[in-house]
């Protein structure tokens, strides 16, 4: 039987560990950040989600993010569909706040640049049936 | 729709094309009436034997099919310049910054507004675009409607979609103009039994 009373304790058999950026380099993919921006996007109010279906699996349509990350920056383009007649300037300004909030609080990623593109507009009211 | 550049070109063309008409046939006139004007007459007849020794020389016939060929090639772009369409793809909204762009598809935005603009009774159907007619931005709305269409709704209706463009884009140098078409003849509607 073991003399457990002369055992160190736990804490003090493990060296204290070295700062984080000594333990390993953290990459966060280009995909990663597009990921998260393109959902950021949809968030907004008067943003449509156009994809559906397949399209959702193979993340086509609209809102759509394409980044770059250098470093701890990114550039990100983001395009999206928005409802008629949703004024697009505040819209594009509500976009960019959020998806460079969003980014730089969930990836940790500064964001240096959103370009917006209001690539469609939907028209949700469908003509009234004539019919006699 | 042509660009006010070919517009400029073609006005300055017709008139030097005028001008040089006017010359030949004033220079007609004189030879046909035989007069002295400026102590000078022109000659009653006319010797081609120095232009059949310049075309019998073959470094001046390659230099005017180069001149032909050249001449063919502005041709081609000027009835090009006819056929093309300023049609404008992206608009730039206001926000457009160090912190991003901010730009919208023309034809997107005008589709909706075109879509709106027929959802109103008696319009059959409505297209959109945005062009730059002589240096103007000008969102086009060419629609269809019905030949009993009410003519005042339409027209109103005309209006508020237009307005909603002016919010949607935000840009005060953008133009509206709303085309209207009639039907030769009425739908044929379905019908519920």
């Amino acid at each position: 039987m073991a003399d457990t009373a002369t055992l160190p304790p736990v804490a003090q058999e493990r060296a204290p560990l070295p700062a984080p950026e000594d333990r390993g380099r953290t990459t966060i993919a280009d995909g990663v950040v597009s990921r998260v921006a393109s959902i950021a996007a949809s968030e907004i109010e008067a943003v449509v989600d156009t994809r559906k279906g397949w399209t959702k699996l193979v993340r086509k349509g609209l809102p759509h993010a394409e980044a770059t990350v250098a470093g701890e920056t990114s550039s990100i383009t983001v395009e999206v569909a928005a409802t008629w007649p949703t004024p697009l300037a505040p819209l594009v300004e509500r976009v960019r706040a959020h998806v460079s909030e969003r980014v730089d609080t969930l990836v940790g990623v500064t964001v240096s640049r959103v370009d917006v593109t209001v690539a469609d507009v939907v028209h949700l009211d469908t003509p009234p049936r004539r019919v006699v | 729709m042509v660009s006010r550049t070919t517009l400029l070109v073609d006005r300055l063309a017709t008139l030097v094309l005028v001008a040089l008409l006017a010359a030949a046939g004033l220079a007609g006139l004189w030879w046909w009436s035989g007069r002295e004007v400026s102590g000078s007459t022109l000659p009653g007849t006319s010797r081609t034997m120095r232009v059949a020794d310049a075309l019998g020389n073959t470094g001046l016939a390659w230099g005017i099919a180069a001149v032909a060929v050249v001449v063919a090639l502005v041709a081609l772009r000027w009835i090009l310049a006819h056929l093309t369409r300023p049609t404008v793809s992206r608009l730039r909204l206001e926000g457009s910054g160090d912190a991003g762009r901010s730009e919208a598809l023309a034809g997107k935005v005008l589709a909706a507004a075109a879509d709106a603009f027929a959802a109103t009774e008696g319009v059959r159907s409505a297209r959109g675009s945005v062009v730059r007619d002589r240096g103007e931005l000008v969102a086009r709305i060419d629609a269809t409607i019905e030949p009993e269409a009410d003519l005042t709704h339409v027209a109103q209706r005309a209006d508020e979609v237009s307005a909603q463009l002016h919010d949607v884009l935000g840009r005060d140098d953008l133009r509206a103009a709303v085309r209207l078409r009639v039907a030769a003849r009425g739908r044929a509607l379905s019908r519920v039994h």
